[in-house]
C-alpha cells in the first residue's frame, strides 16, 4: 500500500506523548463516537505504484481514444495539435501544486502568467478586458447570461438556436433558479436571421447570445445585431471558439459587450470531457460585474512592476451572498497551457491551424457531397471546421460501422433539435488530419453507403 | 465638523444641500477610516426610489465591500461622479468632495430619528460599533 | 540567476534580502517574425476560400512571437518566481495544501484516457466509463451516501449542485416555499453565494463564542421556510460541531435538508461518514482531500453525494451500469446539466488512483496524521498568540494576532515575514469572525522535523514584533517583489499588458 505520511513509528510515538495521547484514535475522542471507523470493504487493501498504474492502464485501453481511431468527431471538444512543451511546462511543480496566488510576494510567476494570459486571450476575441477563466465554456456562457440579467434587470435571454445545445442546457440550469426566461431564436438555413430576432426583442430582453461559429459549423453574418440589441437595451453576448477566431471576425468586432468560449481547442487533451477552460471576456464597462479571478499589474513599495489579485470586493471571499458568483476555484493550470500553447504557435502558426482545419473540413465536405446518398445540409452557407450530413439510414448506424474500421465519424444527431435529427451527423476536420486519413474516411463511407444501397 | 450635520448608527451623514428637498449623504471621517482606501463606489441610479435604511450605494475597498444605507428614504436626486473617478476624495474630504449622493427625503420627520453631531460622537466614544461588511 | 526559493531558514530578519530578479512580460520579449512551433508541415495559402471577407478577422492577433526556446525559457522563469507544494510547506488553512502523489500525473496522460473525445460512441469508452462508475462507488462507501455525481468542476460548484437539487426535490414535493439556506456565520463565502445563485436568501446563524452553531439562534433562523442548512464540519474554526446530532435532529423535524461543505474532509476521511451523521448531500474537494493538484487555483473537482431519495435529480448526464455494460444516461427529473460533458476526468482520474493506491488502512491514515500534525503544531505554538477552541484541534487551527496590533504589527506582517523564513504563508483574515485570523493546516504529508522548523520560524517571527517590528513591515524582503501596491491595482486597473497593441 502507498503511504503519504511521512512519519516514522518512533515520530509519531513521541509526537502523541508531546500531546498526552495514548494512541491515534485518542485523537478523535470528540468525535461522534459511535459513528467512528466505519467499515470500508470496497476501499481495499491498498496498492503500490506499479499495480495502480496497472489497473487503470487495463481501463484506458478499453477506450477509442485518438491514439486508436482517427477522429473526425468535435461538437464541443476537439483534437488538436498538442506542442510537447504545453504539458512539459505546466507540470512544473511551482505551477501544477501551487495554489490561488494570494500571496503575491510568493506568486509573481504564477500572477503574471495569468496576466499574459488575460491579455492573450483578450486580445483574440477583441475584447477590453478577459478573466482569469472559469470552469468550462457552458458554464462561462451561463455566468456571462447572469451578468446580463443582473445588469439589465430583465428576465428574458434570446438564446440562438446556433449555440451548443448543451451550453443551452447549462445555461437553462444557471438561470432557472433566478426566475428566468429563455427564448429561443430559431436559424433558417442554417444562420440567425434578423428578421428572426427583430419580432423577439422587446423591453423584457436581457441579452441575445449567439455563437462563433454555429454549433453546426456555420458562420453567422452579425451585422446589424449590436444596433438592434442596444437599440432596446438588451446586451449582445457571443460565444466563440477560439480556434475560430484565428481567422474569423472577432467578438469585440461584432460589438459583443460580453463574449465567452470553451478554451479547449487551445493545447488542451479532450480527455473524456475535463477539465476544460471557460472563458469569460468583457468590454471594460463590465470590468467590476464580470464573475472569477482578475489579475492587474501594479507596483511593489520600490515602485518594481509586480502583479496582484485585483477586484477581490466583487468575489465570493467578501461579498458573500452579493457577491458576483459563487466561483472560487477556477482552471488556472489550464489557463497556462493555453497561454503557452498560443505563445509556442504565434500568430502565425496560430492562423496556419486555423486555416488547415478549415481546409481539410472542406475537403471532407467536398468528399462526402460526392457520396451516393449523402446529402450536405446548408451547401451554400460559409462554415469553419464542421459541418453537418444527411444519410438516408440512422446515423448511429453509420457512427457504429466507422467506429469498427477504426474512424471516430462525426457525431449523430439523435435526440437534437433544430437541424438534428437521428439520419443527420455533425463533421468535423481540423489541422491534425492528413490527406490519408479524410481519403480512408471517405472510402470507408462509400463502402458503408453502397452496402446499404446493394441491400 | 460643520453643524446641523446628522448621522446614522451604521455611520452614513446626511446634511442639506440647495433646499429643504435636497439633502447630500455621504460617511463619516470615523467610517472613512475604518474602511481604509477606497478603491470603487458604485453609485445608485438617479431617480431611484430607497426606502429608509435601504442599501444606496457600495463602497469598496482592497478586502472588503461596505453597504452604504439611505438615512431616510426618498428619491435619489443627483450622484457625485466625481468618484467615478477619484474613489479617494471619500477618504480625503468625506465631509465636502467626498459626498455620495443627493436624496429627496419623502417624509422629513424621518430626520428626527437620526443622531446630531453630539450624540454621533457619543455614539462612537460608547464603542459605536464597526461599517457593517456588505 | 532567477531563483525564488534561496532563502534559506533564518529569513525575516532586519537586513533586506537578495530579491529574485523578475521577468519581463511576454510581449516586451516578442520579435516581429519569430516562429515557435509549427502546426502544420504544409500551410495553406491564401485567404481561406469559401468564407468571404466580412466574416474575416481584422483586428490583429495580438499574440507574441517567439522561438520554442524562448517560451519555453520564459515559463520555467516565471514558475521560478511561485512557490508549490512541491517546493515549499504551504500551511494555507482551509486548502488543505498536501503532496500531490506524482504517479497520479501519470493515469490521465494515458492514451484512452487523454485523447477520448467525450461524445464517443458508448463501446468506445466502456474502460473510461468503468474507471469513473469506480470511483463513484469508492465516494459512496467514504461518503456514507447512496448515489454521487461526478459531475461539479469545483467545490462551489458542488455546493450549486446541492442547492438546484434541493430546489428540485421539494418542487417535486409541491413545497416551493422552502425558500431560504442557512448558513453559519463561519462559512466559506462560497456557501451564502452558492445559496444565492440558486435563488434562496440566505440566512446566517451566529456562531456562539466558542465557534459552534449556537443552538438558540438556529431555532429562532429554522422554519418552515427552511430548504437547507449548510454545514461546515469541522467548522471553518477546526472545530467538530459539538452538538451536531442535535442540529441534525432540529433541522430534521422542520422538514429541511442538511447539506454538508465537505471541503474539511481531511479532518476525518475514513473515520467518519457525513450519510451517517445524518446529512442527506455533501461534496467533497478532491483538490483538497483527495491529493489532486490545486494548479494554482483550478482545475479541481467537487462530487456531490446524496442519499437515495435525492439520486433521481442528479445532474445530466449520468454513468450508469447494467450487467457488465456501462451507459452515459439523462433523466427527465434531473436539476439539468451543470457543464458541457461528465466531469473533470483528468482530475477524478488521479482521485481514483489516489483512493486505490491507499486502500482502507490508508484512507484513515490521511485523517488521523492530519489531526496529529495540526495538534502537535499547535501545541508547540501554544501561548505565542492565542487560539480559538479547548481541547484538541481537528486537522487546522486559527490563531488570532490581535494582541500584537499594540506593536502595530498584524496578521499581514506575520504572513510575510514567513514568506521569507521560506514557506508559504498561512491563510490570514480567515474566518472573519476572529479578529487577525492565522489559520494554519499543516496536512499529514509533513514530518515532524518541518513542523519543528516552522514553529521555531513562526515563533522567532512573533518575537520581532517586539524587538524589531520595523523588519516585520517592511517583510518579505527575499521574494521577486516587495508588498504590491493593491489600492493602485484596484483604483484603475491594469488587466491586460499595454504592449499587445503593439503586436499583428
Amino acid at each position: 500500500m502507498a503511504d503519504f505520511t511521512p512519519h516514522t513509528v518512533e515520530e509519531t510515538r513521541e509526537m502523541l506523548e508531546f500531546l498526552g495521547l495514548s494512541s491515534l484514535q485518542d485523537l478523535v475522542r470528540n468525535y461522534p463516537v459511535e459513528q467512528t471507523f466505519p467499515l470500508l470493504p470496497l476501499a481495499g487493501s491498498g496498492m503500490t505504484e506499479r499495480e495502480v498504474l496497472r489497473e487503470v492502464e487495463g481501463w484506458a485501453r478499453k477506450n477509442a481514444g485518438a491514439s486508436s481511431v482517427v477522429v473526425f468527431r468535435g461538437a464541443g471538444s476537439y483534437e488538436h495539435f498538442i506542442p510537447e512543451a504545453v504539458p512539459a511546462l505546466i507540470g512544473r511543480g511551482e505551477f501544477l501544486t501551487s495554489y490561488t496566488p494570494y500571496q503575491p510576494e510568493a506568486s509573481q510567476g504564477l500572477l503574471q502568467a495569468i496576466f499574459e494570459f488575460q491579455t492573450a486571450v483578450s486580445s483574440l476575441f477583441g475584447m477590453d478586458l478577459s478573466n482569469a477563466s472559469l470552469y468550462d465554456g457552458a458554464t462561462a456562457a451561463a455566468e456571462a447570461c447572469l451578468v446580463a440579467l443582473r445588469h439589465t434587470g430583465r428576465p428574458t435571454l434570446l438564446v440562438s438556436e446556433g449555440l451548443d445545445p448543451a451550453v443551452v442546457s447549462v445555461i437553462r440550469t444557471y438561470v432557472e433558479g433566478v426566475g428566468c426566461r429563455l427564448v429561443r431564436v430559431p436559424m433558417s438555413g442554417g444562420l440567425t436571421r434578423m428578421s428572426d430576432l427583430e419580432p423577439l426583442l422587446s423591453e423584457d430582453v436581457a441579452a441575445f447570445i449567439g455563437s462563433i461559429p454555429t454549433f453546426w459549423g456555420t458562420v453567422e453574418d452579425f451585422s446589424g445585431f449590436r444596433e438592434a440589441l442596444s437599440g432596446k437595451g438588451a446586451l449582445f453576448l457571443l460565444h466563440a471558439n477560439p480556434h475560430s477566431l484565428s481567422l474569423l471576425r472577432s467578438p469585440g468586432e461584432w460589438g459583443a459587450d460580453l463574449a465567452t468560449g470553451e478554451g479547449q481547442p487551445l493545447g488542451i487533451p479532450m480527455m473524456g470531457g475535463g477539465p476544460y477552460l471557460g472563458l469569460m471576456t468583457a468590454s471594460r464597462s463590465f470590468m467590476r460585474k464580470i464573475p472569477g479571478r482578475l489579475v492587474g499589474q501594479t507596483v511593489d513599495r520600490e515602485g518594481r512592476v509586480a502583479y496582484v489579485l485585483t477586484l477581490q470586493a466583487r468575489e465570493q471571499h467578501i461579498r458573500r451572498e452579493k457577491a458576483n458568483s459563487n466561483v472560487c476555484t477556477n482552471e488556472t493550470l489550464l489557463s497556462l497551457a493555453a497561454l503557452i500553447y498560443l505563445s509556442l504557435l504565434g500568430p502565425e502558426g496560430f492562423r496556419e491551424a486555423g486555416a488547415s482545419s478549415h481546409a481539410n473540413a472542406m475537403k471532407l465536405r467536398k468528399g462526402l457531397s460526392e457520396i451516393d446518398g449523402i446529402r450536405i445540409l446548408h451547401p451554400d452557407v460559409p462554415h469553419f471546421h464542421e459541418f453537418l450530413v444527411e444519410y438516408p439510414m440512422p446515423a448511429r448506424e453509420v457512427s457504429r460501422m466507422l467506429l469498427s474500421r477504426g474512424y471516430l465519424g462525426g457525431l449523430p444527431l439523435e435526440g437534437y433539435s433544430g437541424p438534428g435529427g437521428p439520419n443527420r451527423m455533425l463533421w468535423c476536420a481540423t489541422e491534425v488530419r492528413t490527406g490519408a486519413e479524410i481519403d480512408g474516411v471517405l472510402s470507408a463511407l462509400r463502402e458503408i453507403m453502397s452496402g446499404r444501397t446493394g441491400k | 465638523m460643520p453643524p446641523a450635520r446628522r448621522y446614522t448608527k451604521t455611520h452614513e451623514w446626511l446634511v442639506q444641500s440647495e433646499s429643504p428637498e435636497a439633502w447630500n449623504v455621504g460617511i463619516s471621517d470615523f467610517a472613512q477610516q475604518e474602511v481604509t482606501d477606497v478603491v470603487f463606489v458604485e453609485l445608485p441610479k438617479v431617480g431611484r426610489q430607497v426606502p429608509r435604511g435601504g442599501e444606496a450605494a457600495i463602497i469598496e475597498s482592497v478586502k472588503a465591500a461596505f453597504s452604504i444605507y439611505s438615512p431616510v428614504g426618498g428619491t435619489i436626486l443627483a450622484v457625485n461622479h466625481a468618484l467615478d473617478g477619484d474613489p479617494g476624495l471619500l477618504n480625503r474630504d468625506p465631509y465636502g468632495q467626498g459626498w455620495i449622493f443627493r436624496i429627496q427625503p419623502s417624509d422629513l420627520s424621518e430626520l428626527d430619528q437620526l443622531m446630531d453631531e453630539h450624540a454621533y460622537e457619543q455614539f462612537l466614544s460608547e464603542g459605536g460599533g464597526h461599517p457593517e461588511h456588505g | 540567476m532567477k531563483e525564488a526559493s534561496v532563502v534559506s531558514p533564518s529569513g525575516a530578519s532586519g537586513t533586506a534580502g537578495t530579491r529574485p530578479e523578475m521577468e519581463p512580460s511576454l510581449w516586451s520579449l516578442s520579435r516581429s517574425g519569430a516562429r515557435g512551433v509549427r502546426p502544420v508541415s504544409t500551410p495553406v495559402p491564401g485567404d481561406p476560400p469559401g468564407l468571404p471577407p466580412h466574416l474575416l478577422r481584422e483586428r490583429p492577433l495580438g499574440l507574441p512571437e517567439l522561438s520554442e526556446l524562448e517560451t519555453v525559457r520564459h515559463f520555467t522563469h516565471l514558475s521560478h518566481l511561485s512557490r508549490g507544494v512541491d517546493t515549499h510547506f504551504y500551511p494555507l488553512g482551509s486548502c488543505t495544501m498536501k503532496y500531490n502523489p506524482k504517479v497520479m500525473d501519470r493515469v490521465p496522460a494515458l492514451s484512452g484516457f487523454s485523447d477520448l473525445h467525450p461524445l464517443t460512441d458508448e463501446e468506445g469508452m466502456q474502460g473510461f466509463l468503468e474507471a469513473l462508475w469506480t470511483l463513484s462507488e469508492l465516494l459512496k462507501e467514504v461518503l456514507g451516501m447512496d448515489a454521487v455525481t461526478l459531475a461539479p468542476a469545483a467545490g462551489a460548484h458542488g455546493e450549486l449542485t446541492g442547492i438546484l437539487l434541493a430546489r428540485k426535490y421539494f418542487g417535486s414535493r409541491n413545497e416551493s416555499h422552502r425558500t431560504e439556506i442557512l448558513v453559519p456565520d463561519s462559512a466559506h463565502g462560497t456557501n451564502p453565494a452558492s445559496a444565492a445563485m440558486g435563488g434562496f436568501t440566505v440566512r446566517t446563524v451566529p456562531s456562539n463564542p466558542s465557534g459552534h452553531i449556537d443552538l438558540e439562534a438556529l431555532d429562532k433562523t429554522l422554519s418552515d421556510r427552511t430548504a437547507l442548512v449548510m454545514i461546515t464540519a469541522p467548522s471553518t474554526l477546526g472545530l467538530f460541531e459539538e452538538e451536531l446530532s442535535e442540529v441534525v435532529r432540529r433541522v430534521r423535524a422542520k422538514g429541511a435538508l442538511l447539506y454538508m461543505d465537505g471541503a474539511n474532509m481531511n479532518a476525518f476521511l475514513g473515520v467518519l461518514r457525513p450519510g451517517d451523521l445524518g446529512f442527506d448531500i455533501v461534496h467533497i474537494n478532491t483538490h483538497k482531500t483527495l491529493a489532486t493538484p490545486h494548479g494554482g487555483g483550478g482545475p479541481g473537482s467537487g462530487p456531490v453525494g446524496v442519499k437515495a431519495f435525492l439520486a433521481p435529480f442528479l445532474p445530466n448526464p449520468r454513468v450508469v451500469r447494467s450487467g457488465d455494460r456501462f451507459h452515459v444516461e439523462e433523466s427527465l427529473d434531473s436539476v439539468g446539466r451543470i457543464r458541457s460533458f461528465l466531469g473533470s476526468s483528468g482530475v477524478l482520474l488521479r482521485a481514483l488512483a489516489y483512493m486505490r493506491m491507499l486502500g482502507e488502512d490508508g484512507l484513515r491514515k490521511v485523517a488521523l496524521y492530519a489531526l496529529l500534525n495540526a495538534n502537535y503544531l499547535r501545541k508547540k505554538l501554544e501561548g505565542v498568540l492565542p487560539g480559538t477552541g479547548e481541547g484538541l484541534c481537528t486537522h487546522e487551527f486559527v490563531l488570532s494576532a490581535r494582541s500584537l496590533e499594540k506593536s502595530g504589527i498584524h496578521a499581514i506582517d506575520l504572513a510575510k515575514a514567513l514568506l521569507d523564513a521560506g514557506y508559504y504563508a498561512p491563510t490570514v483574515y480567515f474566518p472573519l469572525i476572529v479578529p487577525e485570523a492565522l489559520m494554519i493546516e499543516p496536512t499529514e504529508c509533513e514530518s515532524r522535523a518541518m513542523l519543528d522548523r516552522f514553529a521555531e520560524d513562526f515563533i522567532r517571527i512573533v518575537g520581532l514584533s517586539r524587538t524589531d517590528p520595523d523588519a516585520l513591515h517592511h517583510a518579505p524582503s527575499r521574494t521577486p517583489v516587495s508588498r504590491p501596491d493593491e489600492v493602485r491595482a484596484a483604483r484603475d486597473p491594469i488587466l491586460a499588458d499595454p504592449l499587445r497593441d503593439l503586436r499583428r
